[in-house]
């Protein structure tokens, strides 16, 4: 993430025109990955893919689960 | 404009109803007089979507014959509440922002609205809100997009941005609120109120249009913190049609709020985390922290692993849960969704299974991080956005806008509270440099709401004061 990205990355704001392309691109069957990786890009979600789970010594299960957590001792809170 | 402010609370209203001084009728008059003035402004204020006086009346009627009979049924009893328009009630349509829903009235209310109407509260009306909830700002280019009570031309912050603007105006003390990325406490922390997302689970979701199974909670705007307790009171508690909340432990009630001592406050903050939040944001952040520390608190800088990666855990997960959540209805309504949330949909429809999987691993990563941070601290502090409420542009009110440097921003701090499901609550922190509400929040232990709130309640002892805001009346004669 880069370090002053709330402040003006450069992303410009998409409205208008671009705004309606940008649709159009993202629901069409071939431009749409490309919309998505530019979007992945420009939010920092391709970083996610790069943590190797494989070199942490305590790695978590993928899980879908929601975060449910266990009830305290005396199942009240 | 008076300097020392302060909201009308429900407890000043119960202390007006109990001596006779006004009527729950007299005070529902008064609330839905403002909020259909607030709405006949130019610019309109745009909270609500829907009003209903007489069956508003109606409830409060009951409400005073119970308060005359002296069977006043708890902290709510009379009270005038607002309902984002995400949750179903009884006899009105459930539009959740977009042009295309609520062709009909819902037969029940939802398990929350139906504790709050259990409880005496009065339903006053349904809220605006962004698009299926799907944003942070409250723009919604094809519905009602609400106004800043503290500067009509800003934005109020979303999804809940009705409920802000509501609660920020003064027509109700407390209103209803979904979250699955800061949609509670980023109208809080623009509207200048109080907002707490509970721990997942705790307040039941069932009922309602809600967008992302693993990220939404539901949970109140109020006037203070102790309105945002005695809606937990009120409300908390398992329901058919939401498995987490049927798997929470059994509520204890909060009671009164009441301030932990400074000196045995732990309170954890990520320095790490503050890059690239706008400058008045950070410098309040510090001046509170500076205040607690002279009034003996510990505060102590500490680092969450893969603090840089909750953002996009939390995109990852909305995107791609949100776009689950309306297949069926892309498939008849694409054409009648805004064009922002048909491109984060559209992109949504694209994370591939493993990407969603693999955003969950390293949540689960983070989740811990912050379980261990908990080990040995009572709170995790943050600001609650990192950034003020933008002004609004004839573009955003017309066609609508997708401006990622504002999405990270005002998620920037909300998101890690969804991705763990731990509570959190926003207390408002005074006004930057253009007058705009800056905000502060705390995230605690799982199940630890009375804990958070009370810790909550101190901060609030050292934070500037708000100042009335531009559009405000009290429900009750000052």
């Amino acid at each position: 993430m880069s370090k002053k990205r709330n402040q003006g990355s450069g992303v410009p704001v998409l409205t208008g025109q671009a705004l309606v392309a940008a649709v159009n691109a993202a629901e069409a069957p071939l431009l749409g990955d490309g919309v998505k990786q530019l979007f992945f890009k420009q939010l920092g979600l391709d970083r996610l893919m790069e943590v190797e789970f494989d070199l942490l010594d305590d790695a978590p299960d993928a899980s879908i689960m929601a975060p449910v957590y266990p009830a305290p001792e005396g199942g009240e809170a | 404009m008076s300097e020392s402010f302060r909201r009308t609370l429900a407890a000043d209203l119960h202390k007006a109803y109990a001596s006779s001084e006004v009527s729950p009728v007299d005070v529902t008059r008064r609330a839905l007089d403002w909020a259909t003035r607030c709405e006949r402004e130019e610019p309109s204020l745009d909270a609500f979507v829907i009003l209903d006086e007489d069956r508003a009346i109606e409830q409060a009627t009951a409400s005073k014959e119970r308060w005359q009979a002296g069977k006043q049924r708890g902290p709510f009893d009379g009270i005038p509440v607002a309902i984002k328009d995400e949750f179903h009630v009884a006899g009105y349509p459930t539009a959740a922002g977009t042009a295309f829903l609520g062709t009909r009235a819902q037969p029940f209310d939802c398990p929350i609205v139906a504790r709050l109407r259990d409880a005496g509260a009065i339903i006053l009306g349904k809220t605006s809100m962004h698009e299926i909830g799907l944003g942070g700002s409250g723009i919604n280019p094809l519905g009602l997009t609400a106004r800043n009570p503290y500067a009509s031309e800003y934005m109020t912050g979303g999804s809940s941005s009705g409920s802000g603007a509501a609660v920020s105006a003064g027509v109700v003390p407390v209103a209803l609120g979904s979250d699955a990325g800061g949609s509670i406490r980023i109208p809080a922390s623009f509207c200048g109120v109080y907002g707490i997302k509970p721990t997942y689970g705790r307040l039941p979701t069932a009922g309602g249009e809600l967008l992302s199974k693993t990220l939404d909670h539901t949970g109140p705007l109020g006037a203070s913190l102790q309105e945002l307790a005695d809606f937990i009171d009120i409300t908390a508690g398992g329901a058919e049609g939401d498995e987490a909340s049927l798997l929470a432990p059994h509520h204890k009630k909060i009671g009164a709020v009441e301030a932990t001592p400074f000196e045995t406050l732990r309170l954890a903050w990520c320095p790490e985390m503050l890059s690239g939040a706008q400058d008045d944001v950070i410098a309040s952040f510090h001046n509170t922290l500076d205040a607690l520390r002279e009034r003996g608190a510990k505060v102590q800088a500490v680092s969450i692993p893969y603090h840089d990666l909750i953002q996009a855990v939390g995109y990852m997960t909305i995107a791609s849960e949100g776009a689950a959540s309306q297949q069926q209805r892309l498939k008849r309504y694409r054409d009648k969704y805004s064009l922002p949330t048909r491109l984060l949909l559209a992109v949504g429809n694209r994370v591939t299974v493993s990407e969603y999987m693999q955003a969950q691993r390293v949540r689960s990563l983070i989740k811990r991080g912050f379980l261990d941070v908990f080990e040995r601290f009572d709170a995790f502090v943050s600001p609650t956005t990192g950034c003020v409420a933008k002004r609004l542009t004839e573009a955003d009110l017309s066609i609508g806008a997708v401006d990622s440097d504002f999405n990270a921003a005002v998620s920037q701090f909300t998101f890690a509270g969804n991705i763990t499901g731990l509570p959190a609550v926003s207390i408002p922190a005074g006004l930057d440099r253009n007058r705009l509400p800056l905000s502060f929040q705390l995230m605690g232990r799982p199940w630890a709401e009375a804990e958070v709130l009370s810790i909550a309640a101190s901060v609030d002892q050292v934070t500037p004061e708000m100042p009335e805001p531009i559009h405000y009346q009290a429900l009750l004669e000052q």
